[in-house]
């Protein structure tokens, strides 16, 4: 079963090479895209579109700095629409972001759904580590790593 | 019969100047002392009325004053704390103080009387009146029951209160309401504890004014005891200015904190806009290895345009932050600038594939303005590209419209728009830096520099807009003095 996949990114070329470095592992599905946090939350929670995901939680590459919803913001508005029962059963969410403000990361372990953070540009490393999160939280639905890796 | 030679020895060899008058006012001897002090010639006075030393404005009523204290007679003194004055021989008042014994002489009473001069003493009073009211610092003087005995000019001015007004009255007239209660204990504690110190502890002080309004102040008690008279001394300092002063620099150290969080967000912002762009440079990089790894030469090429691109992009934006750090310090001179002309020069620039849009000029003067050509041009091209790319495709027609006017305080432009506008929760947001609002924004620098650049001018820009019906940015700048030709 391979990983459903979805990244969250205003930046066209850094979907691309999110594209092309994730395209180098069996384990994920093709690359899902979105190119704003209302697009990411129109296609994914906007009723029950996700329930054919349901035999697999969703993974959620997403970046922080975009114009209108920030990715912080479209976390927030994604968990209040989970929680009414849109979207995917599960979700798994990481930040890839070339943030330089300490206060994102703080601000990401912060929240429940978020498991990972890494800076860009994604590389191998981060890939396989973005499948190493996936499968833990796989075994343990109620994963959360202590300290994050990258 | 009284004796009066029994007295004529003591008379003479007193220092003091003395008189004997009889019941009836009638001067029976005097001394040298007194002769001189009005201005008489020896033995002079003799057998004139006591009422010829009397001012004129006393004279009427004191015989019956006179009279009166030859019925009850007493050991008295005359003119001690009030005005008294005695008129001498050529018609010169002069200040004094009289003591009074009362003598037998068979059925009646005469008087002796003792004259003391205090023409030195006012002097020295007024001199030492002069110096206090020459003080800076305001000074008021209280007795044990809290009234006013002395207070100078700077008190006065300071309190807003006429001299008559106040001498005399209770220094709670001087405490704010708010105090007034407890004031009366605090005086209650210095008077037990009399000692040199500052009112107020530490704590706000203020004086109440006669309009009623309160003065921050300093208070100094110092006691001074005269005799048995305890009297306190209150040296009042103005702390208006102080307080202003004070305020003022909170206020700086407001804005410099403010600043200060201004800078280290926009640190963060700066760094992560310029450090974004060498992620996906790196991130392309990485791609470029692996294809040249698979020989796949056209998608490396294809890659290297998109690097190419993104560096050229980052050093246009590297120099935009340049213009607006430097926009702070620069000067340029202002020249004639045809404000139609070079709208119209932005315009064909811009909206070369913008041609659906129209753009309205509606120019209230014709004349050249002596403005900063350059720095016009960046504004303006910065309005109407905002404009041009957050126009409304589902409107009919779009358009830009540019109004100017000018007058005494300045030139004032309105660049409006049927645009889609600005939700109200990103319009304080606007002319920050780095600050990209929509999947439109540019790089958010535009309206940063626009704004610094007005600034720096000593002009302003607003921004009024409503989501679906359009944006208008007016901005104002002050126009050079000197006539263009």
């Amino acid at each position: 079963m391979k990983i459903p996949v979805v990244l969250v990114d205003d930046n066209e070329v850094d979907r691309y090479v999110v594209r092309r470095v994730l395209s180098k592992f069996e384990e994920f599905d093709e690359l899902k895209e979105s190119k704003s946090g209302v697009e990411f939350l129109k296609e994914f929670f906007n009723g029950d579109e996700g329930a054919h995901l349901d035999d697999q939680p969703l993974c959620i590459l997403m970046d922080i700095n975009m114009p209108g919803l920030s990715g912080f913001e479209t976390i927030a508005q994604m968990e209040k629409l989970a929680v009414k029962g849109h979207g995917p059963g599960g979700i798994v969410v990481m930040m890839i972001t070339s943030s330089a403000n300490p206060n994102d990361r703080t601000q990401a372990e912060a929240l429940d759904s978020v498991l990972g953070y890494s800076t860009k540009p994604l590389d191998k490393e981060g890939a396989k580590k973005i499948i190493t999160i996936y499968n833990d939280f796989l075994q343990d639905a109620g994963y959360k790593p202590k300290s994050w890796p990258g | 019969m009284l004796e009066i030679e029994k007295y004529k020895f003591a008379f003479e060899i007193s220092p003091m100047p003395l008189m004997l008058v009889s019941d009836g006012g009638n001067i029976e001897l005097t001394n040298r002392h007194f002769e001189r002090l009005f201005d008489y010639d020896e033995d002079e006075l003799l057998g004139k009325n006591v009422d010829i030393l009397v001012p004129d404005a006393a004279r009427d009523y004191h015989p019956i004053l006179r009279d009166a204290y030859t019925r009850v007679p007493t050991k008295r003194t005359m003119g001690a704390n009030r005005d008294l004055r005695g008129v001498t021989k050529s018609g010169r008042t002069i200040p004094l103080e009289l003591g009074l014994e009362p003598m037998k002489n068979g059925k009646e009473t005469w008087a002796l009387v003792v004259a003391i001069d205090l023409s030195a003493r006012q002097q020295m009073e007024n001199r030492m009146r002069q110096a206090l009211d020459a003080s800076a610092s305001a000074m008021i003087m209280v007795d044990q029951d809290s009234r006013i005995i002395f207070i100078n000019e700077t008190a006065l001015v300071l309190l807003g209160y006429e001299k008559n007004n106040i001498m005399g009255q209770n220094i709670e007239m001087l405490v704010p309401d708010e105090v007034k209660r407890a004031h009366p204990v605090y005086v209650g504690s210095f008077m037990h504890n009399r000692k040199t110190r500052t009112m107020g502890l530490g704590s706000d002080l203020y004086a109440r004014h006669h309009d009623g309004s309160k003065i921050p102040v300093e208070i100094a008690l110092t006691p001074v005891i005269s005799g048995t008279d305890e009297f306190v001394m209150c040296t009042v300092s103005d702390l208006t200015e102080r307080v202003a002063a004070s305020d003022a620099l909170a206020e700086k150290n407001t804005e410099l904190a403010d600043l200060n969080v201004d800078l280290s967000q926009f640190a963060y912002s700066a760094s992560h806009d310029l450090k974004a762009p060498l992620s996906t440079i790196v991130g392309l990089m990485n791609v470029c290895i692996e294809d040249l790894d698979d020989n796949n030469l056209d998608e490396v090429r294809e890659n290297f345009a998109r690097i190419m691109d993104i560096a050229k992009r980052s050093t246009e934006k590297v120099e935009s932050v340049l213009e607006i750090a430097r926009a702070a310090g620069k000067k340029i001179t202002a020249e004639p600038v045809n404000i139609e002309t070079e709208i119209n020069n932005i315009w064909m620039d811009l909206a070369g594939a913008e041609n659906h849009i129209q753009l309205k000029l509606v120019l209230t003067h014709k004349d050249p303005i002596m403005l900063e050509r350059a720095t016009f041009g960046v504004i303006l091209e910065n309005l109407i590209s905002n404009a041009v790319r957050y126009s409304d495709k589902d409107k009919k027609s779009s358009y830009i419209k540019v109004n100017s006017h000018l007058d005494d305080k300045g030139l004032q432009i309105v660049v409006s728009d049927n645009g889609i506008g600005i939700p109200e929760e990103n319009l304080e947001h606007v002319f920050q830096m780095f600050r990209r609002l929509d999947e439109r924004s540019g790089d958010g620098l535009g309206l940063a520099l626009v704004k610094k650049q007005l600034d720096r001018l000593g002009g302003s820009i607003a921004v009024n807009s409503t989501v679906g019906k359009g944006t208008e940015f007016t901005i104002t700048m002050p126009v050079q003095e000197d006539e263009a030709q």
